[in-house]
């Protein structure tokens, strides 16, 4: 044990009564020793000093009553939370609501593409000719462009009347004969069979 | 140190409602907190606040104390952890800033002190406290001001006997260079 750690435990009352014994006879013979252990004394002193000294006795006597302002304060911000918490609660539930039925749509499309790609190809060709609103006709190509290429063809090959073209065109089909050759005809057909398929290939 | 008995008594009569018997805690209890949060912190502004956690923190979770140690050392603990956590706060508050913001270092701005020849001796200490190393300023305080056991320390800090002693040595050993510097 070297002199400081002496000096410390000997304040301190950590020395057994054989080392306390000791140590004053050793202090006792040295002038060296008692100046250096006077300062360690010093600091013992100065801290039971201000151990005990006067203090504002209207600042203690303020503590509780501000600890109670200020823990109603908060139990009303804690109110304010909890209101705060069961708006946040309401508004996830009704979020996931609004998740979950898209989800749900979604997989309603799905189910219905998979729905579509069960049917035999004579179900397919009825479904195609029956249903023409964009949105079914949207799952509807999703079905394989060979399949769609060939009902196709074969359903423009079988128009021979004139009036399905000039439909097609929107024109009354007197004017449509007035105004059209033989020959724009035939470039009518082609470009209604090109426009028909290969959109809905690129697609 | 306060009777254990007389304690429990309390903080047994304030978890089945009686409020009094809280406020009577906290006015035995009230000058501690501050005086081991303001040897930590070093300034009266950061006391004050700490002690008006410690009290919230006593109100809310009297009723988990487990009556297996004393409440001292309970309270103790929780004003322990508060400055710790403060202090830390302030450096990162400080890091971040790049120095730039004030903080108190220094008691100035406070009234609790009543006489003037003993705030200064009291700021001159703060001042050399302030310059320990925190789990060493902790021990020091505790053992030196607060006269807590070593058993009691260790209760509190969660540090071994012999941890504990090491520090006290060291702290006391600069405190008394830090002394000599300054005079």
């Amino acid at each position: 044990m070297n002199k400081e750690e002496k000096f410390i435990k000997y304040l301190d009352n950590q020395l057994s009564v054989a080392e306390r014994l000791s140590f004053e006879e050793e202090l006792l013979q040295s002038v060296d020793l008692q100046s250096e252990f006077k300062k360690y004394v010093n600091i013992n002193l100065q801290i039971s000093e201000l151990k005990e000294f006067e203090s504002n006795q209207l600042y203690f006597n303020s503590l509780l009553t501000r600890f109670r302002e200020r823990r109603k304060i908060q139990s009303a911000a804690f109110d304010f939370r909890k209101v705060g918490f069961a708006f946040s609660l309401i508004l996830m539930l009704v979020v996931s609501f609004m998740i979950f039925n898209l989800n749900y749509s979604e997989n309603e499309s799905m189910d219905l593409f998979t729905f579509t790609e069960s049917l035999s190809p004579e179900e397919k060709i009825e479904l195609l000719e029956t249903v023409n609103d964009e949105t079914s006709t949207a799952y509807l190509i999703r079905l394989s462009p060979d399949f769609i290429k060939n009902n196709l063809e074969a359903g423009l090959m079988d128009i021979t009347d004139k009036n399905q073209i000039a439909i097609s065109y929107n024109m009354d089909l007197d004017n449509f004969e007035e105004i059209i050759t033989a020959e724009e005809f035939e470039n009518i057909y082609t470009e209604l069979l090109s426009m028909t398929f290969f959109n809905e290939e690129k697609l | 140190m306060q009777n254990k008995s007389d304690d429990y008594e309390l903080v047994r009569g304030f978890i089945s409602g009686d409020e009094q018997a809280f406020n009577q805690l906290a006015v035995r209890y009230q000058r501690r907190i501050y005086w081991h949060a303001r040897r930590m912190v070093g300034s009266h502004d950061d006391a004050d606040e700490i002690v008006q956690e410690v009290l919230m923190t006593m109100y809310k979770k009297l009723s988990t104390f487990n009556f297996k140690s004393s409440l001292y050392t309970w309270i103790y603990k929780i004003t322990s952890t508060r400055s710790i956590n403060l202090i830390n706060k302030n450096k990162l508050k400080k890091f971040i800033s790049l120095g730039s913001a004030k903080f108190s270092e220094s008691s100035y701005s406070d009234d609790v002190i009543v006489n003037f020849e003993q705030k200064e001796k009291i700021d001159r200490m703060e001042n050399l406290l302030q310059k320990l190393p925190l789990k060493q300023r902790e021990i020091f305080i505790l053992r030196k001001f607060n006269d807590l056991s070593y058993e009691e320390i260790s209760e509190i800090t969660g540090k071994s006997v012999g941890a504990l002693k090491a520090n006290y040595f060291h702290a006391f050993k600069k405190i008394k260079n830090l002394m000599e510097e300054d005079e």
